[in-house]
């Protein structure tokens, strides 16, 4: 059985590798620009391998029968669209040195979206009567309420940008917004369970996504960004959010030595 | 009641919560079971007895969620909720 100790050794650790990651970006930027975008680069082949490794760890628990286990395909068909896109990403801006915003890289980023989507859904399937209106009605006026103002201090400084690109940047806070909606529900729904932790976890990721996701907007329509510009610590936030939900998920519901399941009949 | 009905209502009980749970994922079957086993020293079956062990469970791995996983159980029993046994099953759960 899961102790106290266990649930407030993952929370310290968890603050720790938050902590980690805000520190390793910061004190790249100090150094130089060109330190902090290798930096930033590299540091999301562990950010975005950790959470595809746990991802295929719990798919390989829960398998691919049951509501829980379309979730988790969907998550790991989530976690490997997300981790291409960042290699590709890497690939562009370190070895070819082209722009990566647009590029092929894109295409797998907001492939993510659906799978994440689908997981939620999955996911909450089995409990779906338990959903009430009050519930749904909440989690879309906070995804609404975060959009809106996202949306219009991010395109607010917009001036000489290329359309496409404040087009396909905007995508990503209406996508962040919209998987927001399940996550918020989730937590509600969870609220005092054990599976709350992951729920939890997984809706704080999808809000940094947000806030990195309107800042990265920002940026690029005033022509600042540069990948590991501090503004990106929420991304690697998201990632160290969501490993630990999974990983949680997973010491939750790991295998025992006595769960065959004639032994438990 | 003879020893063979509460065998078969026991039998019912637990069809319909891992039908529920099995529904959901082997793992989560496999936690219930464990917790059970770990917590209180008794199997699925045996929830027939102490339905509120079942309730417990639920309720700590998916807190307000756990309604609608007994509601579900409760849905398999339908056609066997006019009997007396199963209708105090399914009262003592909710």
């Amino acid at each position: 059985m899961r102790t106290t100790l266990d649930a407030v050794l993952t929370k310290k650790y968890l603050v720790v590798a938050l902590a980690a990651c805000t520190v390793v970006i910061l004190a790249s930027n100090f150094i130089s620009q060109d330190t902090a975008i290798l930096v930033g680069n590299l540091t999301y082949i562990p950010a975005a391998g950790s959470l595809l490794i746990l991802s295929l760890l719990i798919l390989a628990r829960f398998g691919t029968t049951g509501h829980h286990g379309v979730a988790w395909f969907s998550f790991a068909a989530y976690a490997i669209s997300l981790f291409i896109a960042e290699m590709l990403w890497i690939v562009q801006e370190l070895y070819l040195q082209i722009d990566p915003f647009p590029s092929a890289a894109d295409i797998f980023y907001l492939t993510s979206y659906p799978f994440l989507l689908m997981f939620y859904v999955s996911y909450l399937q089995p409990v779906k009567n338990a959903i009430t209106k009050k519930m749904i009605i909440a989690s879309l006026v906070f995804s609404v309420g975060i959009l809106i103002p996202g949306l219009y201090l991010a395109l607010g400084p917009s001036t000489d940008a290329d359309l496409f690109d404040v087009i396909l940047g905007s995508i990503y806070p209406v996508f962040d917004a919209m998987v927001l909606i399940p996550a918020l529900i989730g937590v509600s729904l969870f609220f005092k369970g054990q599976v709350n932790l992951m729920w939890t976890l997984f809706c704080l990721g999808t809000i940094s996504t947000f806030v990195a996701d309107s800042a990265f907007l920002f940026a690029q329509s005033e022509d600042s960004y540069y990948t590991g510009n501090p503004m990106e610590i929420p991304y690697f936030w998201n990632y160290v959010l969501l490993s630990f939900g999974v990983g949680s998920h997973l010491v939750l519901f790991q295998k025992s030595k006595t769960d065959k399941l004639e032994d438990l009949r | 009641m003879d020893v063979a009905d509460i065998q078969i209502k026991k039998a019912l009980v637990a069809f319909a919560i891992e039908k529920a749970l099995l529904e959901m994922g082997e793992p989560v079957f496999q936690k219930v079971a464990k917790t059970l086993k770990d917590d209180y020293n008794c199997y699925i079956p045996d929830c027939y007895e102490h339905p509120e062990y079942l309730k417990r469970i639920l309720s700590d791995l998916y807190g307000n969620a756990h309604d609608a996983i007994i509601s579900s159980i409760k849905n398999s029993l339908h056609d066997f909720s006019h009997q007396e046994p199963i209708q105090k099953f399914v009262s003592a759960i909710e």
